[in-house]
């Protein structure tokens, strides 16, 4: 009786430490994803260019009651890291505007921001946005199609011309 | 001043009567009928495939239009070789230049009318390819998908068919025999200058002066993006070499286009029959 009483005790004590110790663990990166986060994403140019510099700037915060040290924010362009902030600080309650210069490429990007602490990635802060840099213009193309066209099309005037700068009226035709 | 105005109005009425009287022997000789069948069966192959073998299409009307438009290139090179190889040096192989050139106009006139029913027809093809591609789109992804892009890349094929056409051209023009004249146009646009900036690539060298790497802004204007994270890594994106900038790109098809057909009207200008 007296040893079955024992055991369930041990066996109780051991769960409390066992729930303690996984409460404790638990604690930190759940704290990390629930207090630190990343908001409002935004670029410099509406409707970059190819090749132009544009600033990608985002929001860290820290809603928890204590300090956090050390945090590692990283951007990425279609899923790909391209830079990153190191040893970001911030007070309790406090935010903090980081932001980056990237050369843009024509098409659609997906750019995201991530937090990191000690190396380990927060996958809950991730935030991210879509922008649309154009390659050059149709202006451009519509110019040199006419371009082309006009060209073709003066090219067997130019004998003409010339005959008739030089004076001469003879046409080898007549 | 009236005089110059009728020259130049009788020129211009000769133009047009080359274009017709070639546009009209290409038509003859079924090459169009040939190389629009291509400009159909191409897109049509990349739309009936992936159901077929249980695939998906890309996600975005752009991404759809990138991997169609893959055989653009091999498309417009195909017929430019076809309307312009032997534009000229047919006239001199086959000697149908002594009756030609004997007419009563100028043979810029006539050699003009050459190139601009080859750069007309191979325009026609290139259209025919890219309004497949758009139908395709259409019932895909709706009339709502078919983005500026997509016209840009258009604009982009008819610029770089120019460029195409006139390299054609200029070997059709210094060349003696029509298959000559053809091979070499094709092969030095689909292996030679491929090949030498691949090399050149390969030495950290961008051939920005070379017509077929700027062709690749014809997609690189499309510009599509995929993934996610953990689908793709820095490995993917590592090595892609260099990529043609736009107004350089342009700059460059624009170059060759323009100094190629005049120099090669010039030379056929100069051509005596032998």
């Amino acid at each position: 009786m007296m040893k079955t009483r024992y055991v369930n005790t041990t066996f109780a004590a051991a769960i409390a430490v066992g729930l303690v110790l996984f409460a404790i663990l638990g604690m930190v990166p759940n704290a990390s994803a629930q207090n630190v986060g990343i908001s409002g994403m935004t670029f410099s140019g509406a409707n970059p260019s190819d090749g132009d510099v544009i600033t990608i700037s985002v929001t860290v915060h820290n809603n928890a009651t204590f300090a956090i040290s050390n945090v590692t924010l990283a951007f990425y362009v279609d899923y790909v890291e391209i830079e990153n902030i190191t040893g970001i600080n911030l007070e309790a309650n406090s935010s903090s505007n980081q932001e980056i210069d990237w050369t843009t490429e024509s098409g659609t990007h997906t750019i995201s921001a991530m937090l990191r602490v000690n190396d380990m990635p927060l996958p809950d802060t991730e935030i991210s946005s879509e922008i649309e840099v154009t390659l050059g213009d149709p202006g451009t193309l519509i110019g040199a199609l006419i371009l082309i066209v006009a060209v073709v099309f003066i090219t067997p005037l130019v004998p003409s011309i010339f005959e008739k700068l030089k004076g001469q009226n003879s046409r080898r035709r007549e | 001043m009236t005089s110059l105005k009728n020259d130049m109005r009788t020129d211009i009425s000769h133009l047009f009567l080359n274009i017709r009287f070639e546009l009209k022997k290409h038509l003859n000789r079924k090459r169009i009928v040939l190389v629009v069948a291509l400009a159909i069966a191409l897109p049509i192959l990349f739309y009936a495939i992936p159901p077929l073998l249980g695939g998906d299409y890309a996600d975005t009307a752009n991404a759809f239009a990138s991997t169609n438009l893959g055989f653009i290139t091999l498309l417009i090179v195909i017929s430019g070789a076809l309307f312009a190889g032997d534009a000229v040096s047919g006239e001199f192989e086959k000697k149908t230049g002594l009756t030609l050139f004997s007419t009563p106009q100028r043979r810029t006139s006539i050699n003009v009318g050459k190139f601009a029913a080859a750069l007309l027809a191979t325009w026609f093809v290139i259209s025919v390819y890219y309004l497949v591609t758009m139908l395709e789109i259409a019932q895909i992804f709706g009339f709502g998908a078919i983005s500026v892009e997509f016209g840009m890349s258009f604009m982009l094929a008819l610029i770089y068919a120019a460029s195409v056409v006139a390299v054609i051209f200029f070997f059709s023009t210094i060349m003696k025999g029509t298959i000559t004249s053809t091979l070499i146009g094709f092969f030095l646009l689909m292996l030679i200058l491929p090949i030498i900036a691949g090399v050149l690539q390969f030495a950290d060298v961008e051939p920005w002066f070379l017509v077929t790497y700027s062709s690749d802004v014809m997609t690189n204007v499309l510009g599509t993006s995929t993934g996610g994270f953990g689908s793709s890594g820095p490995a993917q994106r590592i090595g892609g070499g260099f990529s043609p900038d736009f107004y350089v790109g342009v700059g460059v098809m624009l170059a060759y286009a323009i100094s190629l057909f005049l120099i090669g009207i010039g030379l056929a200008n100069r051509r005596k029959m032998e």
